[in-house]
């Protein structure tokens, strides 16, 4: 379940970690939370983004800007019956980065100094 | 979380920003999650009420009076309707369960969900044809029996994906589990000494606790503010 790498490891910045960041789309804590919540999720409403990230609704509006430019996600308007919404959904660009974020957060030690388990 | 430890800012992210960003996805999703399991309970309450239920009430209405071959194929088109929507509901609620149980396994070096879907098809698959011999055999008790079986295997599901999803289950999820498991026991005892009275009573209150379960994950726990 466990990997060989880094027991007993201090965490420090990996270099992989470090390329993934690089990229402007995720050089932002609320963005990679965002992506962490729409790999899971596949589709938040724009109130419930705003209750995850605790961000005011324009600074949400430009990290979701900031994504969809990338094509990591897609923004529009549903209709439902309590009326319009607006969702946002990954694309498969976004689940290729969420799977590479995942990998990255796997090869972390934890507290306990030892890698995440890897997922199914 | 506005303004993050590598908002914006040009400097080297850390694994410790990584992992906090997840820790505080998680505890967010632990809220939405169950937020997202009311529709579970609400749809295995329906399905059990469709099995066990409702027949026996329907026997007090003019239903009764209908020829046997149309309430036959009124109650399982309902059964198998619900059933339908139950588990293509399930199947994603499921994944997302698994998904979650993925990134907290990543985040806290717990153990991940593995579902044997193929397993799980398979199941489906040799339920669904045992209950169409059974409907041709006119046995009902039989196909009481099977549902028993089948919802008491969805039950230990039930709790697989509960434990890795949440990581402590919440306390309806117990309660949930738990009343199934009751239930499914409790009708098997009522079946064998061939008492339908105390099967549908076991199951009647099995699907009142779901329904509540569903109630409190839904308006009780996760406040989802309206749209701006």
């Amino acid at each position: 379940m466990m990997g060989e790498e880094g027991a007993g490891a201090t965490p420090e910045p990996l270099e992989s970690l470090g390329e993934q960041f690089s990229q402007e789309e995720l050089r932002s804590s609320t963005r990679v939370l965002i992506m962490l919540s729409l790999g899971v999720n596949r589709r938040m409403s724009f109130s419930n983004l705003l209750r995850l990230s605790r961000c005011a609704k324009g600074s949400l509006s430009y990290h979701l800007k900031q994504l969809e430019g990338a094509g990591l996600i897609r923004v529009s308007t549903v209709f439902t019956l309590s009326g319009p919404r607006v969702v946002a959904d990954i694309t498969e660009k976004g689940r290729a980065r969420f799977s590479e974020l995942m990998d990255e957060l796997q090869r972390i030690p934890t507290d306990q100094g030892e890698p995440g388990a890897v997922s199914s | 979380m506005e303004g993050g430890s590598f908002s914006d800012a040009k400097e080297e992210p850390s694994s410790s920003d990584l992992r906090a960003t997840a820790r505080n996805f998680l505890e967010f999703e632990r809220g939405y999650l169950r937020h997202r399991w009311a529709v579970y309970y609400a749809l295995w309450a329906s399905t059990a009420a469709a099995y066990f239920v409702i027949q026996y009430f329907l026997d007090f209405t003019s239903f009764a009076a209908l020829p046997t071959t149309v309430q036959l194929v009124t109650l399982w088109g309902l059964r198998f309707a619900t059933s339908l929507v139950a588990i293509t509901v399930s199947a994603q609620i499921w994944r997302l369960a698994e998904r979650t149980s993925a990134v907290r396994a990543a985040t806290n070096g717990h153990a991940s969900l593995v579902v044997p879907w193929n397993l799980i098809r398979i199941a489906i698959v040799v339920t669904g044809l045992a209950a169409a011999l059974l409907i041709s055999l006119r046995s009902s008790s039989a196909s009481d029996i099977i549902g028993d079986t089948a919802l008491l295997v969805l039950t230990l599901f039930l709790f697989l994906h509960l434990h890795y999803a949440f990581r402590p289950i919440p306390p309806e999820g117990w309660l949930a589990a738990s009343a199934f498991i009751a239930a499914g026991a409790l009708s098997f005892v009522f079946l064998l000494e061939g008492d339908p009275r105390g099967h549908v009573f076991a199951w009647t209150a099995a699907v009142v606790v779901w329904f509540g379960c569903a109630s409190y994950a839904r308006f009780g726990v996760f406040d989802a503010a309206e749209d701006p």
